[in-house]
């Protein structure tokens, strides 16, 4: 990253560029591909919706380049399972981008159950002058063909095609929390509550097993798999995340089944913050490499933690996400809201680091300089080309103006997944059924 | 990030606003709690009205917490504890079983009723707050004893003891529902202590077996028992032990309905083994 756009660590001059309503469908994840040209939405109807970043014109320089809907697709279906009286839910749990290696873009979707491979590429020729068929389609009566040529492409509108190249199903009993590519590019491992499978891109009727922390005796389980990723380069080390709190780095040199761990990174419970669901908050719901691959960050109820990979003992940082919620666990617990699952993500220099809360809010925090701030993603208090305003929530005492007090937040509105754009400053902020996508001021 | 950045940003906001904003500088959020004035509480999804925990209960000066964190510690783990049980029982009719939650679910309550055992409670306290549970049918006064689930024909491994094989006679068959039951709680754990939450997971997990296992093959044994019957809404809270004279499907529904936890409670109270349990099922 240039200096310049380093020296606004945190960025408090994002800028609202687009709102992307997708009424009718809660999203479920979103994901920027390796370059930031794409960014992938999934919903709860299965849907998965690919924005493509228009390029940069010259003759207006100051309007950066903008997102459009790319692709549209069906990824998954809603679907029964007769033996077990389930329904599987067709909801986008995850996507993942494939690197791209030709013209083609590809990326792995998942629901509950199974993993598609889907490939989108562009049409923007087609081949006319067919000798067998006219160019309707029909059949031509081979009797009145008296001459032969040859078919030419000539160009079309463009047209862009999702068609689903894999299907890998059938290998969980669980639900799936997590997908994640290796970096040699050939293989992807995906995660369910109790156990993580690796497959090769190429092949759908085999994965392999490598981790399984079912107990014998099912009335034993405590403890489940949250979330699982790749090392970014190292294609033989993974991490996995658990609802204790704890997360385990595996070598899969070691043995076929890693479910003894390399490295073991836990924080000791702090004894004066203990509470009836001091293990509710302390279960992992994200686990993320930084981009370097030396540092790891897990998002917890109330906190953001980044690890060393060299140190096991303790965090290197935490960051309180939104500490005024530690007196309100209680009906946070019966309202159910202790369980939502917030994401977490890196900036593409790993400087920055962003998370999403209730009331639309989302925090970001810079790590060098140890600044952060809270902003929303709402209609009403964006219009397009404004610079965000920072909120603050009054925790007690007297509240300034522009202020919220925390009885007035609104916990239906949850921002739970974000994505950072791999290199620029561009964000990507899901909240419930709206897309929101900021972008740096231009100075 | 510098000082320039914060100026400039500063001076927007004066521009926009007229007034001072906040500097970026103060972590406000993170500082501690200070002194608080009583606000009217909002319409926010903490209000206590939503909850009703606030009846009865003097309304103290810090109304920006929870009102459940003003309860005494007795209640308030009673409470929890409570909504725990709750939302187990929920869990199990969602069309979405989260094995994660359950799992997150049932460890609280584990450790709740460890510290109540811990702290030798003999007699379970009764709350005098009630927020009104949706399972009237369910005394919280024992909190243990998770109804028995209805939904699903209880598939179970080494709980079934081998002398209840699946006859033709109707004695043994109301035996084998009657039986299951009972063996459920006992087989899990040795005392009358650990069994409540041994039993609570084991039983919980044992309804999800069906959910969540596929190696429990256990259908075959209750093919011939028709289940269709078998609906929550219909269930009456019958005294155990079940009429057997009239069948075994209306047998084992009444039995399965005996899902009060306090008939289960008295029963087991008295009759803990099972040769006692089937004496009786026997002469009755």
């Amino acid at each position: 990253m240039e200096e310049e756009s380093d020296s606004r660590k945190i960025n408090n001059s994002f800028l609202r560029d687009h709102n992307y309503a997708t009424e009718a469908d809660i999203i479920s994840t979103v994901e920027f591909n390796s370059t930031g040209e794409l960014l992938a939405t999934g919903d709860k109807g299965g849907r998965v919706v690919v924005f493509q970043r228009e390029q940069e014109s010259k003759n207006q320089p100051h309007r950066r380049g903008e997102y459009n809907v790319y692709s549209t697709f069906q990824s998954h279906e809603p679907e029964f399972d007769y033996l077990k009286s389930l329904e599987i839910e067709e909801k986008i749990n995850k996507i993942r981008w494939l690197p791209q290696q030709n013209a083609a873009y590809f990326l792995l979707s998942t629901n509950d159950k199974t993993v598609k491979l889907w490939k989108i590429s562009e049409r923007d020729k087609r081949p006319e002058g067919y000798n067998l068929k006219d160019e309707d389609g029909r059949i031509r009566d081979p009797a009145t063909i008296t001459t032969l040529r040859v078919p030419v492409l000539r160009p079309m509108d463009l047209m862009v095609e999702a068609a689903p190249r894999r299907v890998f199903s059938n290998a969980h009993t669980y639900h799936i929390n997590s997908i994640s590519v290796n970096s040699d590019y050939e293989t992807f491992m995906s995660t369910d509550d109790l156990r993580i499978n690796l497959w090769n891109l190429e092949i759908t009727n085999r994965s392999f097993n490598i981790v399984d922390i079912k107990p014998t005796n099912m009335e034993e389980l405590t403890e489940v798999i949250t979330a699982a990723e790749f090392h970014p380069h190292h294609c033989n080390t993974f991490v996995y995340s658990s609802s204790k709190g704890s997360i385990r780095l595996c070598d899969m040199r070691a043995a076929a089944l890693c479910d003894n761990h390399s490295k073991f990174f836990e924080e000791p419970e702090d004894p004066s913050n203990r509470s009836f669901f001091s293990e509710i908050i302390s279960s992992i719901s994200d686990v993320k490499f930084s981009h370097s691959g030396r540092y790891l960050m897990t998002r917890d109820y109330l906190t953001v933690k980044v690890w060393d990979l060299n140190m096991e003992s303790k965090p290197l940082e935490t960051y309180q996400v939104h500490d005024y919620l530690r007196s309100k666990l209680c009906s946070l617990y019966e309202n159910d809201c202790i369980f939502d699952k917030f994401e977490c993500v890196w900036n593409g220099s790993d400087s920055v680091i962003m998370t999403g809360s209730y009331n639309n809010f989302f925090r970001m925090f810079d790590r060098n300089t140890k600044r952060d701030v809270t902003l929303e993603a709402s209609r009403e208090n964006s219009k397009p080309r404004a610079i965000l305003k920072p909120r603050k929530v009054c925790v007690g005492g007297k509240r300034r103006k522009d202020e919220i007090s925390v009885d007035s937040l609104d916990f239906s509105k949850k921002i739970l997944h974000t994505a950072w754009h791999p290199s620029e400053n561009i964000i990507a902020v899901a909240a419930t059924n709206n897309l929101y996508i900021f972008q740096d001021k231009v100075n | 990030m510098g000082q320039r950045d914060i100026t400039a940003f500063e001076a927007s906001m004066k521009r926009k606003n007229g007034i001072p904003s906040v500097s970026m500088c103060r972590l406000e959020v993170e500082s501690a709690a200070v002194k608080k004035e009583v606000e009217p509480g909002g319409d926010g999804a903490l209000s206590s009205s939503r909850y009703m925990l606030g009846r009865g209960v003097k309304r103290k000066l810090s109304t920006c917490e929870d009102p459940a964190q003003d309860l005494p510690y007795p209640q308030q783990r009673q409470l929890v504890l409570d909504l725990c049980l709750d939302k187990l029982q929920s869990c199990q009719r969602r069309a979405e079983p989260s094995l994660h939650r359950s799992v997150l679910l049932a460890n609280t309550l584990r450790q709740i009723q460890q510290e109540m055992r811990q702290e030798g409670e003999t007699c379970l306290p009764l709350a005098p707050l009630g927020p009104s549970l949706p399972h009237a049918s369910t005394p919280r006064h024992f909190p243990d004893l998770p109804p028995v689930p209805l939904d699903c024909p209880q598939p179970l491994t080494g709980a079934l003891s081998p002398s209840f094989s699946l006859t033709t006679t109707e004695d043994e068959e109301v035996q084998l529902g009657g039986a299951e039951n009972e063996t459920l709680l006992p087989s899990f754990a040795g005392e009358n202590d650990t069994r409540s939450t041994d039993s609570l997971f084991g039983s919980f997990e044992i309804t999800n077996s069906t959910s969540y296992l596929t190696d429990l093959a256990l259908d075959d044994i209750f093919e011939d028992i028709d289940t269709s019957m078998y609906d929550s809404a219909d269930i009456s809270v019958l005294p155990f032990p079940a009429q057997r004279s009239s069948g075994v499907d209306d047998g084992l529904k009444s039995l399965s309905s005996c899902n009060s936890n306090s008939s289960l409670q008295l029963c087991l109270s008295d009759l803990n083994d099972l040769d006692h349990i089937m004496e009786i099922l026997v002469h009755s």
